[in-house]
């Protein structure tokens, strides 16, 4: 069995990123926020409505031609608003927005892959946090099982996802984790969505407990680890929906603390 | 989804194998939050509620009114918890909670006086004076 730990200790840092800002932001929002923004009243049924329209808009944008275009402003968009959020918690708002600004140019100008990677994790974090904020955990699991189940169809049935891979790459405007596997030109990416879901069902635990949430978090990890060693030992290297196994122990992660 | 930028053709019954395993384990957790007792805050805050298992005592907490505001405005507590809503204002007042049945049944708390409430089911649980939609606090329940 090929472990390959040095691509996962690269994967897993970033996802570690990701989960303790997120953990952060939800837990921040809880102790800080006025109550009159707590809780959104935003419905399984309005997000759902709206992942629709998103995954809508995904398939088209593999089908026409000014995709890049709609990939790079999206990408910018999704940073942006993130990493807001993110600095939002311990800076003033206007000195957030600042903040996402100064690092959105800072990633044009250094267009270093290690930058890339750190805004996409944070913008993870913060997109992740204040959605978990205000989801129930059971929302977040019904999320986690439908989007593992889109998953796997995406990626083998209607390959959709595999395309819309190749035309982010095309774009350089890459929703996910590049990771180099050995030559530059040689490289894994890990989905946001891979970090992202399971941070929502951690973020909805962490307004309650975040020792709790970073427990459901490490199984998410381990979770990481068995996509990651079935992606290693395929025999031949091909697209692999991750986020089924991540679900599945970050939802025996729930499992395990609230019988605990 | 992790992709690797060579792509051939995949397939397999593993995956139908890992969904039926997510499925059972979505069912485990539906099946053990429903067992334990839970109470409808809320559509959006409500979490499963755990009872209480006795490893730790009840304690009382005061919200004070005063000058238009609950201090302290976001209080954590936990499960069994009671916190006592004490009116320390210049005029009366009424706490509303929509989130919580049975809260705002006391009535009008008048100045000096004060209204206590044990928090049974874990949640966000908002309210506000009844004069004034403005003045509000929450409760975290853990």
């Amino acid at each position: 069995m090929k472990l390959k730990l040095h691509l996962f200790k690269k994967e897993l840092f970033f996802f570690v990123v990701a989960h303790a800002v997120g953990i952060y932001v939800a837990a921040n929002i809880v102790a800080n926020a006025q109550p009159r923004f707590l809780r959104l009243d935003f419905s399984l049924t309005d997000f759902l409505i709206f992942v629709l329209l998103l995954a809508v808009i995904i398939f088209f944008t593999t089908f026409i031609k000014t995709r890049k275009v709609f990939y790079r402003i999206f990408l910018i968009l999704i940073i942006f608003l993130g990493t807001q959020a993110v600095f939002a918690s311990f800076l003033s708002s206007l000195y957030s927005y600042v903040a996402a600004t100064a690092l959105l140019v800072f990633l044009f100008l250094l267009r270093s892959l290690f930058l890339q990677n750190m805004a996409i994790s944070l913008a993870i974090a913060g997109i992740g946090g204040i959605i978990g904020w205000s989801f129930t955990p059971m929302t977040a699991i019904v999320l986690l099982a439908i989007f593992s189940v889109y998953d796997i169809i995406a990626v083998y049935k209607t390959k959709h996802m595999v395309k819309m891979a190749k035309s982010m790459v095309e774009a350089g405007a890459i929703f996910g984790l590049v990771i180099v596997t050995k030559k530059p030109k040689d490289f894994m990416i890990l989905g946001s969505g891979d970090i992202l879901l399971p941070l929502i069902l951690v973020s909805t635990v962490a307004v309650f407990s975040v020792p709790e949430a970073m427990i459901v978090s490490l199984f998410a990890m381990a979770g990481l680890f068995i996509t990651h060693l079935l992606f290693s030992n395929q025999k031949r290297k091909k697209p692999m929906a991750a986020l089924p196994p991540i679900a599945t122990l970050s939802i025996i992660g729930y499992l395990v603390v609230i019988l605990l | 989804m992790a992709k690797r930028n060579k792509t051939k053709e995949p397939a397999s019954v593993f995956w139908i194998f890992i969904i039926l395993i997510l499925g059972l384990f979505v069912v485990s957790v539906m099946f053990f939050t429903r067992g334990q007792e839970f109470e409808l805050a809320d559509r959006d805050s409500t979490l499963s509620t755990l009872s209480q298992s006795g490893e730790r005592d009840s304690r009382v907490y005061t919200v004070t009114y005063r000058n238009g505001v609950f201090s302290p405005t976001n209080l954590r507590i936990h499960l069994g918890d009671t916190v006592r809503f004490k009116n320390d204002g210049l005029f009366s007042i009424r706490i509303i909670s929509e989130s919580l049945p049975g809260f705002d049944s006391v009535g009008i708390i008048p100045r000096g006086g004060v209204f206590s409430y044990t928090f049974s089911s874990r949640g966000i649980f908002q309210y506000y004076n009844e004069r004034d939609s403005d003045e509000t606090g929450t409760v975290i329940v853990r």
